[in-house]
């Protein structure tokens, strides 16, 4: 166990399209080190790892592997240099066995031009027994827990002599007693000297099996110490650091009387489990939690876009939504988290877009036929209302910034008066002005009586739009503060479990 | 759902676009490259044969050709429009011709008409009921219908050719003008205006389009997405049914695979008219188009005296190239 350095990053910058992702981050790794990389969403962890694995390249910076300075072009070059990266998907072919699956994406042992199975499948257990995983390698990928496939997959890691093992939240669909399993095995894979880099968000995971964290935030480097004597609280308080109040017009917001969208006993399939709440009129009430809580599951139940159980009332109507359409009859809209894949039709031009949902509306009188006129004023109103930089109404959307894209995918909403509208991550990935612009406009729609459920995982940015938050965890409520009595510090210990109501 | 954005995007899914400006050079390529193409058939069979090609009356005859090809084309249009395939359409011609055919006899011609497009109101409710609600690959799914009506059409028939009973005045039809254009030009124009207006001019069809362009974002529209591609199904099966049964009229009979050829011209036309557009869409104008160049070609090279087995080369030929064209600037898998 040297603690010769692996890996080197030194002064990494990265920017996507006027934002900033990294911003000189130094980062380094140790032989037979584990160390976590933590950070809120966007904080630049994936950025940090893309690089590593070749899908990105950095604007500014060195990487240093080996003690060798390196330039990492490709994938392939990633692989090359004995980086293993082990997806949070696995990528397992489930009906082959575990010797199959192990051997999978390097050259199969051959014989005479065919397969040899008895090479391939001794070789396997080699791999298995020095890791020491009690597995046969025969056995199905099929019939093994979740748990004990990521066995698998850090063992297909490592065949192939990997020396740098990169694991995202690894933990995330495992059990607790997997998850007790895997950080053991984990922490023995320093014995042989492989290095890991360990994203999670699971905070006492991270302090039991790291040696040192980094902590990112804003695409900075915070801070890089040893994990030992760090606490949880510390750890987000790194993580959220302390930022400008911002400065936010909150004198309309309405007394909670009349209830927009209110949730009864609602629960979709395991993700969400018996969660009440109730949206009202005039208000922005805000959802967080970390991925994978049952956020987003909520917001698209209510929509109507997957099944649920419990009751999902718009303005005190109790008519059951099943559909996206019924649901936007009965006067709720919804801004998906993806608006590219989710909001939009690329191809389709800036008109064709805003008016999709309610192209019946724009029919000359008693015809079937389209008015495009109508549409065109609209769209030009809408460009106007939300200062939507495009070259005229029939630009195709595509060719829209990203800040744009998504003016384009909630101004959609704003030709008629809705009584409530769900924003599933209406920040994500555009730039600061922009994000300013969709707050004031989230908040103008308050003001106009609508009731507002906005969904985000950046708690700063819920501090600075809703008058409530609602904290998911497990799929369960665990926590609701009104805006004024909490702080972001609060909120970050509902996520992570240090509270509860 | 929803933690896309966070995840790690290893190896495959690196964000690469193709850049516009390539897509552009080679999008005008395509975009020009159909319509370059009929310009120099014409000015290369009008050189050949003067005296025929290039006059009033063979373009009638050329129209007239096409007229039926027109028909189908502009009904496969709908389905691809979605994104969608429908391979079942020329079993489908030839099953709607022996249909109407085998009805003439025994009822009233307007009747026999009526029953046969109900028929195939119902054979596309089960191809999109197929594809669109049971998941079944559109390519696998009107495969498997294309069989059924195959093997439906020889047992109704047992590989017989049906004439008897046909109405004169029906096979009238295929012969007749009104205003000295032949009416199965007409018929032809009447459908395509009418699936232009559809599909570029009302709500139905700017969803068909929403629905081809991004079928997630359309659901997220409050679009029912399943519902939008049955109807590019139905419109499908009507149109191919249409021109099954004015082929009995312009053959005065009906023969098993009579209407098989539909599938491959169909097909080509399509996409010839997906690849003069802007963004390799598929639109009606287009389709036209396309069906007027595989029309001018095998009318040029009737009358030039190509031998017919060149015909078919040619015609495999330019299905592929049209798609290649076309599928440079379409996204979509085909």
């Amino acid at each position: 166990m040297s603690s010769e350095t692996r890996l080197e990053m030194t002064e990494i910058s990265k920017r996507f399209s006027g934002t900033v992702a990294l911003d000189a981050v130094d980062f380094d790794v140790r032989q037979g080190e584990i160390h976590a990389l933590l950070g809120q969403n966007g904080a630049g962890k994936s950025t940090l790892i893309k690089i590593l694995a070749g899908i990105y390249q950095p604007d500014l910076g060195r990487i240093r592997f080996e003690g060798r300075d390196t330039r990492i072009p490709s994938p392939h070059e990633s692989h090359l240099l004995g980086m293993r990266f082990i997806h949070q998907e696995l990528n397992l072919v489930p009906w082959f066995n575990v010797a199959e699956n192990i051997a999978l994406g390097e050259a199969y042992p051959r014989r005479l031009g065919l397969i040899d199975w008895r090479t391939l499948h001794r070789r396997a257990e080699e791999v298995l027994k020095r890791f020491q995983i009690d597995i046969s390698p025969r056995a199905p990928i099929q019939g093994l827990s979740v748990g004990r496939q990521w066995l698998v997959a850090i063992a297909r890691a490592l065949y192939s002599e990997g020396t740098l093992l990169v694991m995202d939240e690894p933990t995330a669909s495992l059990s607790k007693r997997e998850v007790t399993d895997l950080l053991s095995f984990v922490s023995s894979l320093r014995q042989h000297g492989t290095s890991v880099i360990y994203v999670s968000h699971r905070l006492e995971e991270v302090l039991e099996v790291a040696q040192r964290v980094t902590v990112l935030r804003d695409g900075k480097r915070v801070t890089t110490c040893d994990a030992c004597g760090l606490d949880v609280s510390a750890l987000t308080q790194h993580m959220t650091g302390l930022r400008d109040a911002p400065q936010m017009d909150w004198s309309a917001s309405a007394p909670a009387v009349e209830s927009a969208l209110q949730f009864d006993d609602v629960s979709v399939a395991d993700r969400v489990h018996r969660v009440s709440f109730a949206v009202p009129r005039g208000q922005v009430v805000g959802l967080t939690g970390l991925i994978g809580a049952g956020k987003t599951e909520l917001g698209s139940a209510a929509f109507g876009l997957i099944p649920h159980q419990g009751t999902i009332r718009v303005d005190d109507r109790s008519t059951k939504i099943g559909t996206p359409h019924a649901a936007i009859r009965n006067k709720l809209a919804f801004v998906p988290e993806e608006r590219r894949r989710q909001g939009l039709v690329l191809d389709m031009s800036l008109r064709e877009n805003m008016t999709l949902p309610y192209i019946r509306a724009f029919r000359r009188l008693a015809t079937p036929l389209l008015d495009t006129r109508a549409e065109r004023s609209m769209t030009r109103s809408m460009i106007e209302k939300l200062s939507i930089r495009a070259e005229g109404t029939e630009m195709q959307v595509r060719y829209l910034s990203g800040g744009n894209q998504q003016k384009v995918v909630l101004g959609r909403w704003l030709y008629r008066k809705h009584a409530a509208m769900i924003l599933d991550e209406p920040t994500r990935g555009i730039d600061v002005g922009a994000r300013q612009e969709i707050f004031r406009l989230v908040r103008g729609l308050a003001r106009d009586g609508v009731g507002i459920l906005y969904i985000s995982s950046d708690i700063e940015e819920i501090m600075k739009v809703a008058d409530r938050i609602l904290i998911l965890r497990h799929g369960r409520l665990v926590g609701d503060l009104p805006r004024e009595e909490t702080t972001t510090q609060e909120v970050l210990e509902y996520c992570y479990g240090q509270k509860e109501r | 759902m929803g933690r896309r954005n966070d995840r790690l995007l290893f190896l495959k899914r690196a964000e690469r676009e193709p850049s516009t400006r390539s897509l552009r050079i080679r999008g005008s390529f395509a975009r020009y490259g159909a319509i370059l193409g009929l310009l120099v058939m014409l000015a290369v069979f009008s050189g050949l044969r003067p005296s025929v090609f290039p006059t009033y009356r063979n373009a009638l005859s050329v129209l007239n050709q096409i007229s039926l090809l027109g028909i189908i084309a502009g009904g496969v249009t709908a389905v691809l429009v979605m994104g969608d395939f429908d391979l079942s359409i020329g079993a489908h011609a030839t099953f709607a011709g022996l249909l109407v055919a085998g009805l003439f006899p025994i009822m009233h011609p307007a009747l026999a008409i009526g029953i046969t497009l109900l028929c195939s109101l119902a054979i596309g409710l089960i191809n999109g009921f197929m594809v669109a609600v049971l998941r079944i690959s559109a390519f696998v799914g009107t495969l498997a219908m294309s069989t059924i009506l195959t093997g439906l059409a020889y047992w109704y028939t047992k590989g017989a050719t049906l004439f008897k009973g046909i109405p004169p005045k029906f096979i009238g039809l295929a012969r007749g003008t009104f205003l000295s254009v032949p009416i199965l030009v007409w018929l032809m124009a009447a459908v395509l205006l009418f699936l232009h207006i559809l599909m570029n001019h009302t709500g139905v069809g700017r969803r068909m389009y929403a629905v081809g362009g991004n079928p997630e974002a359309a659901r997220y529209s409050g679009i029912s997405v399943p519902l939008q591609r049955v109807l590019g199904f139905v419109i499908a099966g009507i149109c191919s049914s249409l021109t099954g049964i004015l082929l009995v009229a312009r053959l005065s009979s009906a023969q098993p695979r009579a209407g098989d050829g539909f599938l491959m011209d169909a097909f080509a036309a399509v996409f010839l008219g997906a690849a003069t557009s802007r963004l390799g869409q598929f639109h009606i104008p287009g389709t036209l188009m396309g069906a007027l160049i595989m029309g001018v070609a095998l009318n040029g090279m009737t009358i030039v005296g190509v031998p017919f087995y060149f015909q078919y080369i040619f015609q495999g030929t330019i299905l592929a190239l049209a798609v290649a064209a076309s599928g440079v600037l379409h996204k979509r898998a085909l």
